[in-house]
């Protein structure tokens, strides 16, 4: 008994030492932040991600978006990523928000973190991708019309899938489409992209499968392969960095995919024939600046579709192989236009 | 025989301190390749987790899970049954009291939190119960059968969220906000930490008591060591194994309750980060020991929290901490063998000197 106490002294004794060594600089937080002025210059912006960086994709989109606004407004900028992990959600807010005046959140799964910490940071100003809230004069959520970019890559599927001179295509009229989880932004493209399809051709079938999981290309491979071996000729992914594993069984099977969120040609151009983007980065940029100037509308959800150009699809640069004919992208073009006009309603899966 | 164990708790000790400073020396060294100063790393990761009152509420708030899947994986390790479905176990359990929560807004607060607990316990030892019976009735390897029913858990939560329980407010992957009595109060502005640390000690102290002190946890150790010769001690060992099991699998539900209850007030799809298997390895650096596991939860809540602090303010990853935490447990896993080693050096050793003695 008497050696446990000891060690319980020795341990305390330890974490006392080590407590006294810290200063308590963090203790009031969010006092001290409104320092920045409106000028750009100096303005600290923190970047919250659920998943991380590196997937060429979601996340990328949106730090790309904050490096630019760096590069033309002189802003200073950290990125706090949370890896998927739950547990993280609501510190990585927290300290996003001492360090900067704006914090950008990127990720459906701080719908309640967000609210909650932007209670107690009446100064910081936040911009919440990818989920709608109204109501609240220090955050503006911004929502994407994925359905509507989502019908466009359908359709250009559906006029792929049966255009035999490309090798590796064959005439049957099954496509797929890999998605990260079963969850309303994903459906939300699922549903676009399925409603893209069957406008060029009604007897297109569409098989969709979910990895449960945006960080795992592995699992991304593996329901790729699965959809390829069916006799999919072109696999959709919105899978973030899973749907590397996509791209990578389309090279296996001399296969084709189409990438999601940023333009993604350029990782594979031989086998990712478009992309389908969702410009986070510039929905971020563009509200950095409305901040900046003062210009924003509080407490509202600002939406991002066709018409804003806040999704499309991108066919990479001029150098890599198009497989989408002239003929293909301005049917798109078309098909793009009635949808902004109101001829073609977009079922929306949120 | 007392003081023989103790002895080995002592011995048991030093090579715990000395695997974990070895391991934060590699760290150390991990920093120094890529030129960065230990001592500007480890003092980040040291404020980062007990720096101010929110980062040490913050180091607790990341503990409380911990403590309670690394007890429960402890016990059913002690019985000799390896629960490694703590996580499919914790999903249920939370999602019952999101259930409880969303569907019993009349009840008071005190009851209702009460019952919704008991659901995530009840909910969480059933499903350890069915790996349990296929162990003991029909030899299933235990391990496997809870490997799987996680993916089974995982997977049909995911299922239940997004289908017959989705929230309609905000998209999300997560059930309805449990009603106002049923949420925790924080402890801590801005911080996490709340009233289930309470809950967790009262936890702690009746598993200590359970294990240590009863005769349940004698037969389960018993059991455990040798179920053969537990059997001719007129033990159960069958019983007790099922017993042990259905005890871990209810606190890991416990654990998923406290986490909707008292972190996210709604169940969400990833409500864990993998609380149970850094619980399991909690439970494998201590051997078991319940007051070990409360101790080394803290350590790891402080890695965790300090680790984070650590890349926000000095850039160095927290994947950092995961290779100490690895290696940690690789030296305890080594540690017969590690000693082995050096019984064998210290033998020679000294059967050389006594040569050599004779022959000066």
């Amino acid at each position: 008994m008497k050696k446990k106490l000891t060690i319980f002294l020795v341990l305390m004794l330890t974490v006392s030492l080590a407590l006294s060594g810290c200063k308590k600089a963090n203790d009031v937080p969010g006092a001290s932040n409104n320092s920045g002025d409106t000028a750009g210059e100096g303005v600290k912006v923190g970047l919250v991600l659920a998943g991380g960086l590196g997937d060429r994709s979601f996340y990328d989109s949106s730090h790309e978006g904050v490096e630019k606004a760096k590069k033309d407004f002189g802003i200073e900028y950290k990125v706090y990523e949370c890896r998927n992990d739950s547990s993280l959600l609501n510190d990585q807010v927290v300290q996003a928000s001492q360090y900067g005046s704006i914090v950008a959140v990127v990720g459906f799964e701080f719908f309640d973190v967000v609210q909650d910490v932007a209670k107690e940071f009446p100064d910081v100003n936040y911009i919440y991708v990818d989920n709608e809230i109204e109501g609240m004069d220090n955050l503006i959520t911004v929502s994407y019309a994925e359905n509507e970019g989502a019908f466009l890559a359908g359709a250009l599927a559906a006029m792929l899938t049966t255009e035999t001179s490309i090798e590796g295509i064959d005439d049957s009229k099954l496509i797929g489409m890999v998605g990260g989880m079963d969850i309303p932004v994903i459906r939300n493209y699922q549903i676009g992209f399925e409603a893209g399809a069957k406008y060029i051709d009604s007897e297109i079938e569409i098989q969709t499968t979910f990895a449960e999981d945006f960080e795992d290309p592995a699992k991304g491979k593996e329901h790729a392969t699965v959809l390829y071996g069916r006799g999919a000729d072109i696999i959709f992914q919105a899978a973030g960095k899973t749907g590397e594993g996509v791209f990578e069984a389309a090279a296996e099977h001399g296969k084709y995919a189409i990438g999601v969120d940023s333009d993604q040609r350029y990782i594979n151009p031989n086998n990712i024939v478009a992309s389908m983007i969702k410009e986070v980065g510039k929905s971020i940029y563009e509200t950095i600046e409305k901040i900046q100037k003062d210009e924003v509308e509080k407490g509202k959800v600002v939406y991002y579709g066709l018409a804003q150009d806040g999704v499309g699809m991108a066919y990479g640069t001029d150098d890599m192989m198009q497989f989408a004919t002239e003929d293909m992208k301005n049917t798109l073009e078309d098909i793009k236009a009635k949808i902004i006009s109101g001829e073609i309603t977009v079922p929306t899966g949120k | 025989m007392e003081r023989l164990t103790k002895n080995k708790n002592l011995q048991y000790l030093n090579s715990l301190f000395i695997s974990i400073f070895a391991s934060l020396l590699i760290g150390a060294l991990i920093m120094i390749a890529n030129g960065r100063s230990p001592l500007v790393g480890y003092g980040a990761l040291l404020t980062g987790a007990f720096g101010s009152k929110y980062n040490i509420a913050t180091t607790f708030a990341k503990t409380v899970p911990l403590v309670i899947t690394g007890l429960a994986t402890a016990i059913a390790f002690r019985a000799g049954i390896s629960n490694v479905g703590g996580e499919g176990q914790l999903y249920l359990g939370a999602f019952a009291a999101a259930y409880v929560g969303i569907t019993f807004t009349g009840l008071p607060g005190i009851i209702g939190i009460i019952l919704a607990i008991i659901a995530g316990a009840l909910v969480g030892g059933a499903y350890g119960f069915v790996p349990a019976i296929l162990k003991v009735k029909y030899k299933v390897d235990e391990v496997i059968t809870t490997i799987m029913l996680n993916t089974v858990a995982t997977l049909f939560t995911a299922y239940l969220v997004n289908y017959p329980f989705a929230s309609s407010q905000g998209k999300m992957g997560g059930t309805e906000m449990v009603a106002e009595q049923f949420r925790f109060s924080r402890l801590v502005k801005l911080s996490t930490l709340n009233t289930s640390i309470f809950y967790m000690g009262i936890i702690a102290v009746v598993i200590y008591y359970l294990m240590e002190k009863t005769s349940y946890g004698y037969d389960f150790k018993i059991v455990g060591q040798n179920s053969i010769f537990s059997r001719y001690a007129g033990i159960k060992d069958k019983n007790q194994m099922v017993l042990a099991m259905v005890i871990s699998g209810g606190l890991c539900g416990i654990a998923g309750a406290l986490e909707v209850l008292g972190v996210h007030y709604r169940f969400l799809q990833h409500i864990s980060p993998g609380y149970a298997f850094d619980g399991m390895l909690i439970a494998l650096i201590v051997k078991n020991n319940p007051i070990g596991v409360v101790l080394m939860s803290i350590f790891f809540g402080a890695l965790k929290t300090g680790s984070i602090a650590m890349e926000n303010s000095i850039g160095i990853p927290s994947e950092l901490v995961s290779v100490i935490q690895s290696i940690i447990i690789l030296f305890i896993a080594g540690e017969a063998g590690f000693k082995n080693i050096y019984k064998n050096w210290k033998m020679k050793k000294t059967a050389n000197s006594k040569v050599g003695e004779k022959i000066v």
